[in-house]
């Protein structure tokens, strides 16, 4: 707690001093910049003084500001893609200034040109983190030729998947559930679609996308590896627009306009996967298929209100016939209002609603079935304040109050018509948080960002409290006593002060950069397999599961080269120790197990590695390679002897390529290439019979101790704008032709061991087999058709 | 049930495909592997004890013919002996060299040694439950099967199930004095979680064609049982721990390094001729 008051101590110093400093006679320029075409806010724009030599950016709402001695300024304002607008302002007394960009695209056709050296990622403090643009992801050849969001992230150095078909995605060595994936600041408890296939971002919708791997600023928090933040589109607020696509999987349309010119506008973009359609003729009563619905209407009160409401809406249903099945579902809610206090405060106040829930009925009649309904809802209040103090510190104060409601399974299971209810109780928390954050340019050379944040987490009433005795390690704990607890009080109460840094250091035409973050996590997602899956449970800290705690150290060197900074590198190390990770008793039931905290016990955890990038971006010819080395570990009491071992996601080598080539005005050219080591697996040594069965078992008692072959795949798309050149098209459209996989490689999803028979007498011969099960073992061809009018 | 959903989206989307792979794989020690059990009826009781092999080496389990077994219940010690018939099928199999029956509330100690190395098990012997009846249905369902024709009876089983108590069972079914299962990896077993105190009929595994003589026992079994059967069944139908949790060994009641388990239990069992 004392290192924790000096930091404060310090932190408020350094922005009193900065205080003082701004005492003299300054003004303030402040503004949003814009799409010229659509209205939609330019997350990220940058804003240059060329006097001075500085600059600010737009925050995420397209909001900057920016403090200067009062004078005459040449202002540039850029965004990736967009042409530069010079503005010559005479700056005497407070001015606000929006400004809308034009895109390069419109008048050059889809080749992207960026006139000016942009080299944020040399210049700017942060670091490890990972930005695409919706254009580039369209260009990755795609699965079944549909765009996706997540799968596209994992072409990104220390972002990988452990297998085709499992949901969500591994960053630095860190599990599915240590990432909070963010849609329009509202907490997505499952982001995959069709088993991991496809994520729950509609392509149409997501306008800008954000994974902060490491340097994590303090206004984020809840989760120890990595922080996905993507913002929806508002929805043109020039004219009205329709977009959509006809693919192999699904379909999409998409419906934006103007509500209020200027004022007010709305998106709705949906999607309906129809493979249970097409399938219909081999699949009976079986039906499988997902659909969402991402919308999004806001209104400009005047120039210092602005109300945001977004929602998601999206499901998963599987069934085998009309009774039997299961499906599952994200529901999320925002209402954002930001509001200016003066030009250089900006504020948002965001209510959230998040639910995910899944659902499993089996049972040919009424008489023999079994339902079971689990359900995460949770509503979160987040003020947050933007304060552009001067040229030199630009501050974020806020806070994050969430409340949990964890409902893990209402099941009723009936045979021969008699009852028996299985339902768990509820379990309640809340978690709060403040935080304050600073980044601060100290010199052309120095910027500095640096924050704390200040989180705690209750796991309250009403429910039931368990005490467990350890018996031995490593299994399962025994129950001692179960209290009821009938109000809201608090039963368990954590808290942490989370320190963040982070440094920016320019050495000649590239820059250093290093990062601190330490992160507290109070719920868990409690998963006992290799690839999750939907039916994955949330589950909170509570007396017995304590938080996870995650140190991360960041050591980065960044370098731009060739002409309009053509060339980006950059080489990152990074080490994360992990306290307190959650893992599982030996044979530990995670379904419906009233004792389930007794099951689960904590281990150490570690990761670290290098992530080399080297990007083109700018002539005909662009692209990336990724390469990251890595290792993820665990230490837990009572497991593989107490010695360190492999997680399921450690992947020693991921290698990614993505190439894209202009071959004509019209037509271009993709691939990406993507190899991966094998996944470690517990894999037997011996084999005994017993009772007529032959069981494999590993002699070592290890816990992953073998790896499957590795992953490597080469995917080719082609995307063609149809039309005649010099001939302008009333819509806007293209045909994507795509080949997954398209030398067929079978990469394995998973290997398990069985015996080559069945039952054996004692003394007869039986061997024991290990099989490998790819879910993908052919080339898949896909085409798929998009336009815009 | 994971691994079928995703094997189907697979199957109707693209091509999924399953192959045999060859490991590199360590080599590792045998171990003692012991499988017991004393029953409430009256006969010879057995106990088999075996080495375990790797897994991929060529050959049998092999059985240990020179170890010195015994059980007791605290007051009675019972001797048992190798393979007395000399049954080939008998190898490395001991038999109690008299008769008994073992007694519900009495705790059974097992000792093995071999190789001048001691291993003991103990195991309580639980009351179980009656089977009331068993009767015969047609399963429509079955009439198109066109690998096993004429087998479209079903055998149901109906019981009272004590709710007073925390009851764990293991089942077996013969058809004609064979062993059935749906499935070669299949373990029948239960805790009474989800059992009523009626059971009113549930299916037995396998069908059975007219004239065929099904005979269903139920054994109870102890709370370490069960989690040794769980951890059996988890290994036979694991995926590798894709979708099902990561294989692990086998927990065991018996101490000293075996593997293996020593189970006491009460078995009751009924039989009943498919008719029309």
């Amino acid at each position: 707690m004392d290192s924790g008051r000096q930091l404060i101590f310090i932190f408020l110093l350094s922005i009193f001093s900065v205080s003082i400093l701004s005492a003299q006679e300054k003004v303030t320029l402040s503004g949003y910049i814009k799409n010229e075409a659509d209205g939609e806010a330019l997350i990220g724009a940058t804003v240059f003084i060329e006097e001075l030599g500085t600059g600010t950016a737009a925050n995420i709402y397209g909001f900057y500001s920016i403090t200067l001695p009062s004078g005459t300024y040449t202002i540039q304002y850029r965004y990736v893609s967009f042409s530069t607008q010079v503005k010559t302002i005479e700056l005497i007394e407070n001015q606000r200034l929006d400004v809308e960009l034009v895109t390069e695209s419109k008048q050059l056709d889809e080749i992207v040109v960026t006139s000016e050296a942009l080299d944020a990622n040399v210049s700017d403090v942060e670091m490890s983190v990972e930005k695409l643009d919706i254009k580039t992801i369209e260009k990755i050849p795609a699965f079944l030729g549909e765009v996706d969001v997540l799968k596209s992230i994992q072409l990104l150095p220390g972002v990988s998947s452990v297998g085709e078909g499992s949901s969500g995605f591994n960053v630095r060595g860190g599990s599915v559930g240590q990432n909070l994936v963010l849609l329009d600041d509202a907490p997505v408890y499952n982001s995959s679609h069709l088993f991991g296939f496809f994520s729950v971002f509609n392509p149409d919708a997501v306008k800008d996308i954000k994974l902060i791997k490491g340097g994590i600023p303090a206004n984020y928090g809840g989760r120890l590896s990595s922080i996905l933040d993507v913002r929806m589109k508002e929805g043109n607020s020039k004219e009205r627009s329709i977009s959509g696509g006809i693919g192999t999987v699904f379909s999409r349309l998409a419906v934006q306009g103007p509500l209020k010119k200027d004022k007010s506008s709305f998106f709705v973009a949906g999607r309906r996967s129809y493979i249970d359609i097409l399938a219909k003729p081999f699949t009976n009563d079986a039906t499988l298929f997902f659909y969402d619905l991402t919308t999004k209407v806001n209104y400009d009160f005047n120039d210092n209100n602005k109300l945001y409401l977004s929602g998601y809406f999206g499901r998963d249903v599987f069934r085998f016939d009309e009774r039997q099945g299961f499906d599952w579902g994200n529901v999320t809610g925002t209402l954002r209002w930001n509001h200016l206090f003066n030009d250089r405060l900006f504020s948002n106040f965001a209510f959230i609603v998040s639910s995910f829930d899944y659902g499993f009925s089996f049972g040919e009649n009424d008489l023999d079935k079994f339902d079971w309904n689990s359900r995460i809802v949770t509503y979160t209040f987040k003020p947050y304040f933007n304060y552009f103090l001067n040229t030199n510190n630009e501050l974020l104060i806020g806070g994050e109050a969430t409340y949990y409601k964890f409902r893990p399974a209402e099941a009723v299971g009936v045979s021969d018509g008699q009852v028996s209810d299985i339902s768990l109780d509820n379990k309640f928390a809340l978690e709060s948080a403040v935080y304050i954050d600073n980044t601060q340019k100290l010199s052309d050379k120095i910027t500095l960002r640096y924050g704390l944040r200040f989180s705690s987490f209750q796991y309250m009433g009403p429910g039931n409290v368990y005490e467990f005795q350890a018996t031995s390690p490593g299994e399962r704990k025994e129950l001692i006593s179960a209290n009821k607890v009938n109000g809201r009080e608090s039963i368990k109460t954590y808290y942490n002060l989370e320190p963040r840094a982070s440094l920016r250091y320019k050495v000649g035409n590239g820059s250093v950069k290093a990062s601190y973050t330490r992160t507290a996590q109070y719920i868990h997602l409690v998963s006992n397999t290799a690839a999750p899956t939907p039916i994955d449970l949330w589950t909170p800290s509570t007396n017995n599961v304590e938080p996870q705690l995650g140190d991360q150290y960041a050591l980065g060197y960044f370098r731009n080269f060739g002409g309009g900074n053509s060339f980006e590198t950059s080489i990152e190390g990074y080490y994360r120790d992990n306290k307190k990770q959650v893992e599982y008793v030996r044979g530990a039931d995670i379904f419906i197990n009233e004792y389930l905290e007794g099951d689960l016990i904590s281990g150490d955890g570690r990761a670290y590695g290098v992530e080399f990038s080297i990007k083109k971006n700018a002539g005909n010819l662009n692209g990336w390679i990724s390469y990251t080395l890595g290792r993820s570990e665990l230490k837990t009491d009572g497991i593989n002897n107490n010695e360190w071992y492999p997680t399921r996601y450690d992947q020693t080598h991921n290698l990614k390529l993505f190439g894209e080539y202009q071959l004509t005005k019209r037509t271009s050219l993709s691939a990406n290439f993507t190899y991966i080591t094998g996944a470690p697996i517990t894999a037997p040594t011996s084999r005994f019979t017993i009772q007529g069965v032959t069981i494999p078992y590993d002699y070592f008692n290890q816990r992953n101790n073998l790896r499957i072959p590795a992953t490597h795949r080469l995917d080719i798309g082609l995307k063609w704008l149809p039309g005649k050149p010099g001939k302008e098209r009333r819509v806007d459209d293209y045909f994507v032709f795509s080949v997954y996989n398209i030398y067929g490689n079978k990469n394995p999803f998973s290997i398990f061991f069985s015996q080559d028979q069945g039952r054996v007498v004692m003394g007869d011969q039986v061997n024991t087999l290990a099989n490998q099960f790819s879910i993908i073992g052919a080339p898949v061809p896909a085409i798929s058709y998009n336009f815009v009018f | 049930m994971k691994k079928y959903i995703i094997a189907i989206i697979a199957i109707v989307v693209f091509t999924a495909c399953e192959e045999t792979v060859q490991l590199d794989l360590k080599e590792s020690e045998s171990v003692v592997i012991i499988d017991g059990l004393v029953s409430d009826q009256f006969k010879n009781q057995y106990v088999k004890v075996s080495r375990s092999i790797d897994f991929y080496a060529e050959g049998t389990s092999k059985a240990i013919t020179n170890a010195t077994v015994s059980v007791t219940d605290g007051a009675t010690t019972y001797n048992y002996i190798h393979n007395p018939t000399l049954d080939s099928d008998n190898d490395g199999v001991y038999f109690s060299t008299v008769p008994f029956s073992g007694e519900v509330g009495k705790t059974y100690q097992l000792t093995v040694q071999v190789d001048g190395t001691n291993y003991t098990a103990e195991d309580n012997l639980y009351p179980v439950t009656a089977i009331d009846s068993l009767t015969v249905i047609v399963n429509e369902d079955e009439f198109d099967e066109p690998e096993r024709k004429n087998y479209f009876y079903e055998i149901l089983f109906y019981a009272h199930e004590p709710q007073e108590t925390k009851d764990f069972y293991l089942f077996k079914f013969y058809r004609n004095d064979t062993l059935v299962l749906d499935s070669p990896t299949d373990i029948y077993f239960s805790n009474d979680d989800l059992l009523a105190e009626e059971i009113n009929g549930i299916p037995t595994a396998s069908f059975y064609k007219l004239g065929d003589i099904g005979k269903v026992e139920m054994y109870s079994i102890s709370n370490a049982g069960f989690i040794y059967y769980n951890d059996l069944i988890n290994l036979l139908q694991s995926d590798g721990g894709m979708f099902g949790s990561p294989p692990v060994n086998p927990r065991t009641n018996i101490e000293g390094g075996a593997l293996g388990f020593f189970q006491a239990s009460s078995v009751v069992s009924e039989s009943i001729k498919v008719e029309e």
